[in-house]
């Protein structure tokens, strides 16, 4: 299942922070970690990671190092930056409100406590 | 010691720190090898796809995203190391070339985005010339699209020209018959005079040029007496021999005093053409062919103050050999003459008219001083009712005045049927042209200068309906001041100075019709204060002189004259709230009286003229305007300007001087109007 565009614009951002809040990553690995880990829902070509990340990039919220891997090839490792872990709390926080708001309307389920009772990407602080 | 020199050691260390890091840090170097890096990397994208060892289908899909971002060479390598290393892991991970070029997405589309985030990454000086750079590019597109949209509605733009003025003017002659017209009898008498005096005239200014070319130093020069009347002193060489021509012309002068009486001039009027024999060319009935109303000709001002002028002198001579009847007749003319300027209520015709009633005072007081008891009782008192009623002349119409401005106006804007338009380029070229400054603007006017530059003055110049409104506000002021009185004057230096305010937005240049074409008002309507003011002393001259023959003396204040021979006392126009002032004079030299106003010193000097010769005693000087600390003009509960310090020369406004040497006194008799003041409204 794809997300329409717009809501792709939306939570794809936070999905790549929050995965970079756990470790550094590089453009591959983030591809299959987001498709894996959202069941296909946030599956991203290149054509949608990398505009995305350099855009991250550009506001400061992630930064990339050129590193070798064991197999002797290079890749560029993103992390987060404190500005990003900042970022990544306040969209966090929104989204927490968003979904509950959804289940209060019965859009989702869940309890309307502020849990969100689904979703693919883990995005418990 | 060893102490001292780890401490040393330390030191230069951390010196030798600092130094690294600064030159490691300094923004020139950073800026340098940012430049280099940019511009000039080592490494080729191309060279990085053939070391990757991709399939040649996705090492063609890389290098043609890349390409097609057209971002810096530096920029280019990054991208393309990484959607390298991204396909190397994707064939890794057991991904089909197919499936990887589908998961890729439209390359065109994936350079685009690329393109788009990268730029968002550069430096900050890059990003702030770029948005310099577009700002600029903005103002030069909106100035363009202005440009345009002006240009467009400029060239589109066209006067619609209606109003005939020129007829309208002319046609004020229709309802009178030719022998109502006094035009066709003095065109007669001024051709006739000119035979007439042709060759006494030209051996005057051949005597006149011969003895000035052959005067030695210290010898004054002379003027030919012709060229002098109406003051040619009686002593002067040619003075007898140009009695004699106004003597031989009197049948012609009786028919010129006569025509003075018929009621219009009827002079029909037309614009000047180029011909060399100064070939008139009537009014077309289709008012586009015609030229602005301002360029009709009025020939017949000058000739009418030369007809006055020849009175003047006739009057003198008459006076001298003491036909009463004749200076009377000449008296009655000059003023029925004064009427005649009138015709197309304009400025100009309205000071001529001035300047020939003021001529006629001049000459009724000359006669009265220097011929006393030569006009007789009744001559006083017709004079005296013709001086009264010429006096509706001197208030200021401008009916033909406007009429010009009206018809620059359709000549100049067009015209959207409710009284507004814009500049067309007929229009830029009538302001070049009556703003002086044909010569510099005709020299661009065949150029393409003229066709681009058009249309900015559409951005400056005032919509015709401003123009109008700013115009007749004016003129209203100005009809109000005159109708007022003097001390109204700071009136129009307060609609002219917020015409200055609302007109010169750009100092220097003048792109309003108002701003070039509104006349020196505040001086006109000076001048006319003067007149009212000459004319009230006049006509209480002539009661005066008619009271002296019934009493057999002067009266002792002017309020004997009341009303018998004078209906009120006339106001002192730089005095308000008193009258003219009146005061006997009995010297050891002189005899007589005098009539004068305080001046616009506004100090009772007891009548003594102003000291400084030549010194024009006027209004502006007297009501100088005063300003509040917003500069609003200063106005009191009656609406009546309240004046600053006045600031005219010392001394008083002799307007009359009746005064003559007595027996005692070998005083010869006084020059006429030598009297400064006199002699500057002149």
């Amino acid at each position: 299942m794809k997300l329409e565009r717009e809501l792709m614009r939306g939570a794809g951002p936070t999905a790549v922070l929050q995965l970079l809040s756990t470790q550094s990553m590089y453009g591959y690995q983030l591809v299959e970690t987001l498709a894996k880990q959202s069941d296909g829902v946030l599956a991203m070509g290149q054509s949608t990671l990398y505009p995305m990340l350099y855009n991250l990039e550009a506001k400061g919220l992630i930064e990339a190092d050129w590193q070798e891997a064991p197999n002797g090839r290079k890749r560029k490792y993103y992390n987060l930056t404190g500005k990003g872990k900042k970022k990544l709390r306040a969209d966090l926080d929104a989204w927490k409100k968003l979904t509950g708001a959804m289940a209060n309307l019965g859009i989702l389920p869940g309890n309307p406590d502020g849990n969100p009772a689904g979703g693919s990407i883990g995005v418990s602080a | 010691m060893s102490h001292h020199s780890d401490h040393d050691n330390n030191n230069d260390s951390t010196i030798a720190h600092l130094w690294h890091w600064s030159i490691a840090n300094s923004p020139l170097l950073q800026l340098s090898r940012w430049m280099l890096h940019r511009g000039y990397p080592n490494t080729q994208p191309d060279a990085l796809l053939d070391d990757a060892d991709l399939p040649q289908q996705l090492r063609t899909l890389i290098n043609t995203t890349v390409q097609k971002t057209k971002l810096w060479k530096s920029e280019r390598i990054d991208i393309t190391q990484e959607l390298i290393a991204h396909t190397q892991d994707a064939l890794q991970a057991g991904r089909s070339s197919d499936q990887i070029i589908q998961s890729f997405g439209n390359p065109k589309k994936v350079a685009k985005l690329l393109r788009r985030s990268t730029k968002r990454k550069r430096p900050l000086y890059w990003r702030t010339l770029r948005n310099i750079r577009r700002s600029i590019t903005a103002a030069i597109l909106l100035i363009l699209i202005t440009y345009t949209g002006l240009a467009a509605r400029f060239f589109i733009g066209k006067p619609n020209i209606t109003e005939n003025y020129a007829l309208t003017i002319n046609a004020m002659s229709a309802p009178y018959t030719e022998d109502q017209k006094a035009w066709p009898i003095y065109k007669e008498v001024r051709d006739a005079w000119e035979d007439h005096i042709h060759e006494t005239q030209t051996r005057q200014a051949t005597f006149e040029k011969e003895h000035n070319r052959n005067i030695e130093d210290g010898d004054e020069a002379i003027s030919a007496g012709i060229f002098m009347f109406p003051n040619i002193p009686t002593d002067h060489h040619d003075y007898e021999e140009t009695a004699q021509l106004f003597r031989d012309f009197k049948p012609q002068f009786d028919r010129l005093r006569q025509a003075t009486h018929r009621p219009i001039i009827g002079i029909e009027l037309g614009f000047s053409t180029d011909d060399p024999t100064g070939k008139i060319s009537m009014p077309d009935p289709n008012p586009q062919l015609n030229p602005s109303l301002i360029n009709l000709l009025l020939p017949h001002l000058g000739k009418l103050r030369g007809f006055s002028n020849m009175l003047y002198f006739d009057a003198l001579l008459a006076a001298r050999e003491g036909d009463a009847e004749l200076v009377y007749e000449n008296f009655s003319a000059m003023l029925a003459m004064s009427r005649h300027p009138n015709h197309e209520g304009t400025l100009i015709t309205d000071l001529v008219n001035i300047a020939m009633i003021s001529s006629t005072t001049q000459a009724i007081q000359q006669v009265i001083r220097e011929y006393p008891n030569t006009l007789t009782r009744d001559h006083l008192v017709a004079l005296a009712h013709e001086l009264a009623l010429c006096r509706p002349a001197l208030d200021y119409s401008f009916q033909g005045e406007i009429m010009m401005f009206d018809d620059l106006l359709q000549r100049a804007y067009t015209d959207d049927g409710h009284g507004n338009g814009r500049i067309t380029m007929e229009g830029m070229d009538l302001l070049a042209e009556y703003a002086g400054m044909q010569d510099d603007y005709f020299q661009i006017a065949n150029s393409r200068m003229r066709y681009a530059t058009g249309p900015l003055s559409l951005a400056v110049t005032p919509d015709r309906k401003t123009e109008y409104t700013r115009y007749h506000s004016m003129m209203d002021t100005i009809q109000r001041v005159a109708k007022l009185g003097p001390q109204y004057m700071p009136l129009i230096k307060q609609q002219e100075d917020l015409l200055a305010e609302q007109i010169r937005i750009i100092p220097g240049v003048q792109y309003s019709l108002v701003d070039i074409l509104m006349p020196a008002v505040g001086s006109a309507v000076n001048r006319s204060f003067h007149a009212h003011q000459e004319h009230d002393a006049i006509l209480t001259m002539l009661a005066i002189e008619i009271y002296a023959i019934d009493h057999n003396q002067l009266p002792e204040t002017l309020e004997d004259l009341t009303p018998t021979y004078l209906p009120t006392i006339p106001k002192d126009l730089h005095n308000p709230g008193h009258t003219l002032n009146f005061k006997h004079i009995n010297t050891r030299d002189s005899i007589g009286y005098i009539i004068y106003s305080i001046g616009s010193d506004a100090v009772d000097d007891g009548g003594t003229n102003y000291t400084t010769k030549r010194t024009y005693p006027t209004f502006t000087q007297r009501f100088p305007p005063s300003f509040d600390k917003d500069n609003n003009l200063r106005i009191d509960q009656a609406g009546v300007p309240i004046p600053a310090e006045p600031r005219g020369p010392e001394g008083d406004w002799i307007l009359i001087d009746i005064t003559r040497p007595t027996e005692n006194t070998t005083t010869q008799t006084k020059e006429p109007d030598q009297s400064p003041a006199l002699e500057s409204n002149s």
